[in-house]
């Protein structure tokens, strides 16, 4: 029985009361609410907030002025930052320890859920490096970064059944690589290292879906040596300690910050650089943005974000050239390869427009590197879309 | 627009309580139907016209066929009315509900896409009520017409029910004082079933929703996916009567009940007197009673149930997983009434699992369009699809099982008790919590992106 109330001779002047004053409060946080001016952009969830929606009887007719209202309505209101921070305590509080793809681990840890792969999975990101390698004849290191969830799989909640997921990370991408061989390329396994790595330092953000600076570090050797170089050393210094990344946005969990590290070499001179990005005016000095540390996105200290096509030249001669094909993973691995080239061009599939034939006919004695998480790179459709395949024999000069 | 919206509880049902309390006793039945025209408008303006033709056409039906008596018309004549009437209320049902369902089965190339406007289910019974009760000189027809719309558009039970009645309502329509009693009982109300809605019914769905996606999930996920449903559309659709009733009762209205504890039932008959309550009556008004109930040969008994059970099934629904649906239940009583009932009548616990059982496989039955997903389904259930992987069930139990521990608590008797208890003995301790739900039911809805309205196929 929901409906019925008991019956009662007498009702209390009490309940009436209490009735009265959540009314006007009611009423009261809804004028408030109302008449507050909007907010554009929500800091912590890192994304634009609903406007109040254009006006017109046609839009009020086809109900996009009513679906829009409530889209506003619901970015808009009173306290939403709290009110978020509420609904995720209350739902973790509950043992709910998954929230939009991201698990809620020990001490602070979120952790992105892996993609999942299944036999039949095809990667065409794999068939594009293929082609790299075996059509176009490019030297390639292939370093695809593990998910956070397989290295750190003891910060996983027990819900998540670390041990077991990270296992089925393992040897699903195993299965992948053994079941699309590569020739000529030469694939550097970064996950030991990065499980060595984590008993004496922080291989990845605690609230953010990237590996930190410390994580490319002690994959640096790893990639290095699959291109045929050596590292140099490096120390890291802090930029930024009040770092809270995607994955606080996506899962609504704030308690937790991070620090932010750049690579410092230790007893040689920083690397003097020209970057040019493409479609912008002029040339940068460096491969970072320092005035992002106090925005509300500090890692994009990292080269300001990922363009198309990036061209850095360093002061370094005769030293090379390397082409490289990368997410945003390899944002923080850059600083620490500009000693070891020339040039370094970084292509971000993404955003890449130009013609990519032109490209590679243009780098042909370039080493290419091919840096991606891995969730980037298994969910990545334009890698292959780019590439073309290479017409045997010699190519006319165009 | 829905309760369960940030649009209607921030903005609307504000706006329309400050204005209803600050105009004269004269102006708030009109009050209480702009705002009842707004809600219905909202998001789809167009049905609006639909609904004012509705209440224009049925107005006029009332006073037409009293005329006829009054002027002492043959009764062919006045049952020509009656049955206009009737037919002119079910030709938009049939237009608008099964057009597209009919054209699939006899012509698919041309089937149109009609899109099916919200509620029309709920007041085209209501208003068959007023035209049939006129006819049959239990009401008298109304005069008023402001207090007609207000009948067939009173907002709070206008999209989701309770279905109710004109005979029902009727005194209530001009005046409706309330008191203060019903005032606070109707706010916790209102707010209670906010909270079985965003809180319970919405977790509950996301996780049926997850099962029922990974395709293949084993007898033990597929049942507790069903279970899941289960709980989902009894804490939604009861949710939805009580805000229904809660802010009915603001207004100073009393619908009728429409939920009972119905997984409390013994049987299936018994489940059907205590889930939706207003729909199984309307139909027992208006269809079964009409066709001569039970007291007729057994022949002919079966045929009427048949008949209710079909229409109750496509009332939900226009697809052929609603007609199965309706046709199981069809059988299930008749087996009750002829073979079973007298032993389920003396042996409660047996009762009782049967009903859980067959009331949740009818779940899947309802909740499934698809006949070939169903199928798959309902084989997963009774163990026949091995479990393809896709699903941690530690997860599903780590994210859900409050809610799931929660709603199973909800549904005994003993349980809800205490909720009554404290509402209406400990009013602090009340007004904390409904003051906390509320606020917990805010924060949902602004961030969940799961909160469906069941209804629109209705």
């Amino acid at each position: 029985m929901e409906h019925e109330g008991q019956k009662q001779p007498n009702p209390t002047r009490k309940g009436f009361l209490l009735a009265r004053v959540f009314l006007v409060l009611w009423i009261a946080v809804a004028l408030v609410n109302a008449l507050l001016p909007s907010k554009e952009i929500s800091v912590r969830e890192r994304r634009a907030l609903a406007g109040f929606p254009e006006f017109t009887l046609r839009r009020v007719l086809d109900g996009r002025f009513e679906e829009e209202f409530e889209a506003y309505a619901k970015d808009q209101v009173l306290g939403r930052d709290a009110l978020v921070t509420l609904n995720a305590s209350g739902s973790r509080a509950l043992g709910n320890v998954y929230a939009s793809g991201v698990w809620i681990g020990k001490d602070g840890w979120l952790i992105e859920d892996p993609v999942r792969l299944s036999p039949e999975n095809e990667s065409p990101a794999l068939a594009a490096v293929r082609r790299l390698a075996s059509g176009w004849g490019f030297e390639v290191a292939l370093a695809v970064i593990p998910e956070a969830a397989e290295i750190l799989y003891d910060r996983l909640p027990w819900a998540a059944d670390g041990a077991a997921l990270a296992g089925t990370c393992r040897t699903s991408w195993a299965a992948l690589l053994d079941a699309h061989p590569l020739p000529g390329v030469t694939v550097c396994d970064t996950a030991p290292a990065l499980s060595a790595a984590v008993s004496r330092t922080q291989v990845y953000y605690r609230t953010d879906h990237h590996w930190t600076t410390a994580g490319a570090l002690a994959a640096l050797p790893v990639i290095l040596e699959g291109l045929g170089k050596e590292a140099g050393t490096f120390e890291l210094l802090k930029v930024c300690d009040s770092f809270r990344g995607t994955l606080a946005s996506a899962s609504g969990v704030y308690g937790t910050a991070d620090e932010i590290d750049v690579p410092v070499p230790v007893g040689r001179p920083d690397e003097p650089v020209l970057v040019q990005v493409d479609g912008e005016n002029g040339l940068r000095t460096s491969v970072y943005r320092l005035d992002a540390l106090s925005s509300d996105d500090p890692y994009l200290v990292f080269m300001g974000g990922n363009y198309g096509k990036c061209t850095i030249t360093t002061g370094e001669t005769g030293k090379g050239r390397l082409l490289v094909f990368k997410d945003s993973y390899f944002n923080c691995l850059l600083p620490m390869l500009l000693e070891q080239y020339s040039e370094i061009v970084l292509i971000d599939p993404r955003y890449f427009d130009d013609d990519p034939e032109l490209l590679l006919l243009s780098m042909q004695d370039a080493q290419v590197l091919v840096c991606y998480s891995r969730a980037g790179f298994l969910t990545d459709l334009r890698l292959n879309r780019i590439i073309p395949e290479r017409a045997a024999g010699p190519q006319p000069d165009r | 627009m829905v309760f369960s919206s940030i649009t209607f509880l921030l903005y609307f049902f504000p706006l329309v309580w400050l204005v209803y309390r600050l105009v004269p006793r004269s102006a708030e039945n009109a009050v209480l139907v702009a705002a009842s025209l707004v809600f219905y408008a909202w998001g789809e303006p167009v049905y609006l016209l639909l609904m004012l033709l509705s209440i224009g056409m049925n107005y006029a039906f009332g006073l037409l066929i009293d005329r006829a008596r009054e002027e002492g018309m043959s009764p062919a004549k006045r049952r020509f009315h009656l049955v206009m009437g009737v037919a002119a209320n079910l030709s938009f049902l049939v237009f608008f509900k099964y057009a597209g369902f009919l054209f699939s089965l006899f012509a698919p190339a041309n089937a149109p896409e009609i899109a099916l406007p919200v509620g029309i289910s709920f007041y085209t019974f209501q208003a068959l009520s007023y035209v049939i009760d006129v006819y049959r000189e239990k009401v008298r027809p109304r005069k008023d017409l402001l207090s007609f719309a207000l009948y067939i558009s009173l907002f709070p039970q206008l999209i989701a029910g309770p279905i109710v009645q004109y005979k029902e309502i009727e005194p209530q329509l001009s005046h409706h004082p309330g008191s203060r009693k019903m005032l606070q009982e109707g706010l916790w109300l209102f707010l209670w079933g906010l909270a079985k809605k965003v809180l319970i019914a919405n977790a509950a769905g996301q996780m049926f929703t997850e099962i029922r996606g990974a395709g293949g999930a084993g007898v033990f996920a597929s049942w507790l996916g069903a279970f899941a449903f289960t709980l989902q559309i009894y804490y939604d659709f009861s949710g939805y009567s009580d805000m229904a009733t809660g802010i009915g009762r603001m207004f100073g209205f009393r619908f009728p009940q429409n939920f009972d504890a119905p997984y409390t039932s013994r049987s299936v008959t018994e489940f059907w007197r205590r889930w939706h309550i207003t729909l199984g009556s309307w139909f027992r008004e208006y269809v079964y009673i009409p066709l001569g109930g039970n007291r007729v040969s057994r022949g002919r008994h079966i045929r009427n149930l048949l008949v209710v059970w079909l229409l109750t099934g496509i009332w939900h629904g226009a697809g052929w997983n609603f007609i199965l649906w309706g046709l199981y239940y069809g059988l299930l009583l008749i087996l009750e009434k002829y073979v079973i009932g007298d032993w389920l009548d003396t042996h409660p616990l047996p009762g009782r699992i049967y009903t859980a059982f067959v009331v949740i496989v009818g779940w899947m039955i309802f909740a499934i369009t698809d006949m070939g997903e169903l199928g798959r389904y309902l084989l997963s259930m009774a163990g026949a699809v091995r479990n393809a992987g896709a699903l941690s069930l530690r997860r599903l139990l780590s994210g859900y099982g409050a809610v799931l521990a929660a709603g199973t608590a909800g549904l005994i008797p003993q349980v809800s008790r205490i909720r009554k208890v404290i509402f209406s003995n400990y009013k602090v301790l009340a007004f904390v919590i409904v003051a906390v739900l509320f606020v917990l039911c805010v924060a949902s809805l602004i961030r969940d992106s799961y909160n469906p309205f069941l209804y629109f196929r209705f």
